[in-house]
């Protein structure tokens, strides 16, 4: 008789929305993985027709709670691209400010709040806050930096709404962000502590031959603007991104799972967009890294833990500059005129590639729209990370495995409620 | 700590069903807007939620829940008294949830010294869907316990 066990996780914990996981092994053979995600962003794309161009930035928005600026700047600068519109100068670097902002919140929320407790053995932060008050609150007040730029330049904390297309609606005086540079001197101190403290976690022994994709900069470690890149030599502008990509319907997901039409799965995130950009990042990062033992590309994806503070310390560094540079434009944005065509995006989300395309008629009402999030377009990569790892740990206890099998899911951040909503885990052994 | 300061925080996502209950409430109490009262709107999001907690001396949080029960029961906890259930408020969208934020303020000593949680019964949470009737009952009952409370807590505050 064959000897069948599943392993069943109705409610994955400590990733941003939720979804479900299903593994089956036969005869110590994994013969099923299903990550279940539910309920992809397809209410926004139908929601958005209709309406003004001007209207896509603030809707895209209130997709996620946690990367509301990367929707916000994925939508302006499809809709830019659809008008002819070049945003530069100080208008440009605020955007790449406000991004740092988001970047300083997500990397260092997931890292510290979600996955470090798969890796110390705790249940959740609360019981490391229990053991480690300080370091809690030092993350509290790192993360805090992050609010305070998106604050200053969203007009508030959550679901920022001074981003417009062309540039934004208010800009900030010099001496608006005086605070600002002492807490984030502070916040780049803290920001070394952290890349040292998570390299120490232990590793599992786990590497795969991705194929990385993000975007690339030839001046800039790269946030809204570039080409769409892989170390497997794609390498194309963003319009091109529907040639290149597609979104496959699976059946026991209602997300989509992206692929690359030529090869198959891809990865996109902090460890894509540092193994293919390592070069721009500002020394101290460089240096860094190479202190911790991280190579310039990595391959293991449970060390994006250590890359997402990598990037943190960069976002520090990065803001910084750009405040220390920084001279407040004439005008708050620039003009837009629309005309009938279609515009696309790609920006760097915390979590990855952010695609938005809009077709709009002449007067600048959005006939269709399409969003992939970078979540959907990881989770096949997910999936076969995990037929490739629980073979090498099945002799393992079922609650063992199942804490590993989460923490491998959560190596990606998936941003659940991007991709959708209530994810619940499933080990089949019988 | 400020020993005056109250707040009412509602919590929710206007686009996904009986998941705005929160919102909803606070809206209607900002009709009213009861005096030395805070009102505020949040996406669940915790650490955000913590840092508008901080320093307040009472805090009432409304927020949808799915707990099982009939959509529109309304659920009181005192959270300044004893741990949050750790399956209640878990239909938040993030999951360092409403749930976390609490337990992570009380482990860093942070919780304020009254620390209310309605929760409202919800049935449908995907995008797009509209209110069930019982939880439009519902917002309109727990906007008026609320307001009940409200003034419990302003003469707490004025007798001390």
């Amino acid at each position: 008789m064959k000897k069948t066990k599943i392993i069943k996780v109705d409610y994955l914990a400590r990733v941003e929305g939720e979804g479900s996981l299903y593994l089956k092994i036969e005869d110590k053979k994994l013969i099923d993985v299903k990550l279940k995600i539910f309920e992809p962003p397809r209410f926004f794309e139908a929601f958005l027709r209709d309406r003004d161009y001007t209207e896509a930035p603030d809707i895209t928005a209130r997709i996620c709670g946690i990367c509301p600026v990367a929707y916000q700047m994925s939508a302006v600068h499809a809709m830019e691209n659809a008008f002819g519109v070049k945003v530069t100068g100080p208008l440009r670097d605020l955007r790449r400010l406000i991004y740092c902002g988001e970047w300083i919140e997500s990397h260092i929320l997931h890292a510290f709040m979600l996955h470090a407790p798969d890796f110390l053995g705790y249940q959740d932060a609360i019981q490391i806050a229990k053991d480690h008050k300080e370091l809690i609150e030092n993350v509290l007040r790192f993360k805090k930096t992050g609010n305070e730029i998106v604050a200053l330049l969203g007009g508030r904390e959550i679901h920022p709404i001074n981003v417009k297309v062309g540039g934004f609606y208010k800009v900030p005086r010099k001496e608006d962000f005086k605070s600002l540079r002492e807490n984030l001197k502070w916040a780049r101190d803290f920001a070394v502590e952290a890349v040292r403290f998570v390299a120490k976690l232990p590793f599992p022994d786990f590497e795969r031959d991705y194929e990385f994709v993000a975007l690339q900069h030839p001046d800039e470690y790269p946030f809204n603007e570039g080409r769409v890149v892989s170390n497997k030599g794609l390498n194309i502008d963003v319009s091109q991104y529907d040639d290149h990509f597609e979104e496959l319907h699976v059946k026991h997901s209602n997300a989509l799972h992206s692929v690359l039409k030529e090869r198959d799965s891809y990865f996109v995130g902090p460890m894509a967009r540092y193994s293919l950009n390592h070069a721009q990042l500002p020394k101290i990062a460089r240096e860094l890294a190479k202190e911790v033992g991280l190579g310039k590309t990595c391959t293991n994806p449970f060390k994006s833990i250590i890359i997402r503070c990598i990037e943190s310390l960069f976002a520090i560094d990065e803001a910084l500059r750009i405040i220390e540079n920084y001279e407040m434009p004439d005008q708050p944005a620039v003009t837009v005129e629309p005309r009938a065509a279609t515009g696309y995006a790609c920006t760097e989300a915390p979590r990855g590639i952010l695609y938005h395309r809009y077709q709009m008629d002449e007067e600048g009402i959005i006939q269709d729209a399409k969003i992939v999030p970078p979540t959907s377009q990881n989770q096949k990569t997910i999936e076969n990370d995990l037929w490739a790892f629980v073979p090498e740990h099945m002799d393992q206890a079922d609650d063992k495995l199942q804490w590993q099998c989460e923490q491998a899911i959560r190596n990606y951040d998936p941003c659940i409620s991007c991709a959708t909503h209530f994810l619940k885990m499933d080990v089949d052994r019988g | 700590m400020d020993s005056e300061k109250i707040i009412v925080i509602g919590i929710g996502n206007e686009f996904r069903g009986d998941d705005a209950a929160g919102l909803l409430v606070v809206r209607r109490l900002k009709k009213k807007q009861p005096a030395g009262v805070e009102l505020q709107e949040q996406s669940g999001e915790a650490i955000a939620l913590m840092e508008a907690m901080d320093g307040a001396n009472a805090v009432i949080l409304v927020d949808a829940v799915q707990s099982g029960a009939e959509a529109g029961q309304i659920h009181r906890y005192d959270a300044s008294e004893q741990a949050m259930p750790a399956q209640f408020l878990r239909c938040s969208t993030h999951n360092f949830s409403v749930h976390d934020a609490i337990e992570m303020a009380r482990a860093l000593e942070k919780l304020p010294s009254r620390l209310m949680v309605y929760g409202i019964e919800g049935l449908h949470f995907e995008h797009g869907s509209e209110l069930t009737s019982a939880v439009q009952t519902a917002v309109v009952v727990a906007a008026q316990r609320i307001e009940e409370e409200l003034e419990n807590l302003i003469r707490m505050n004025t007798d001390a």
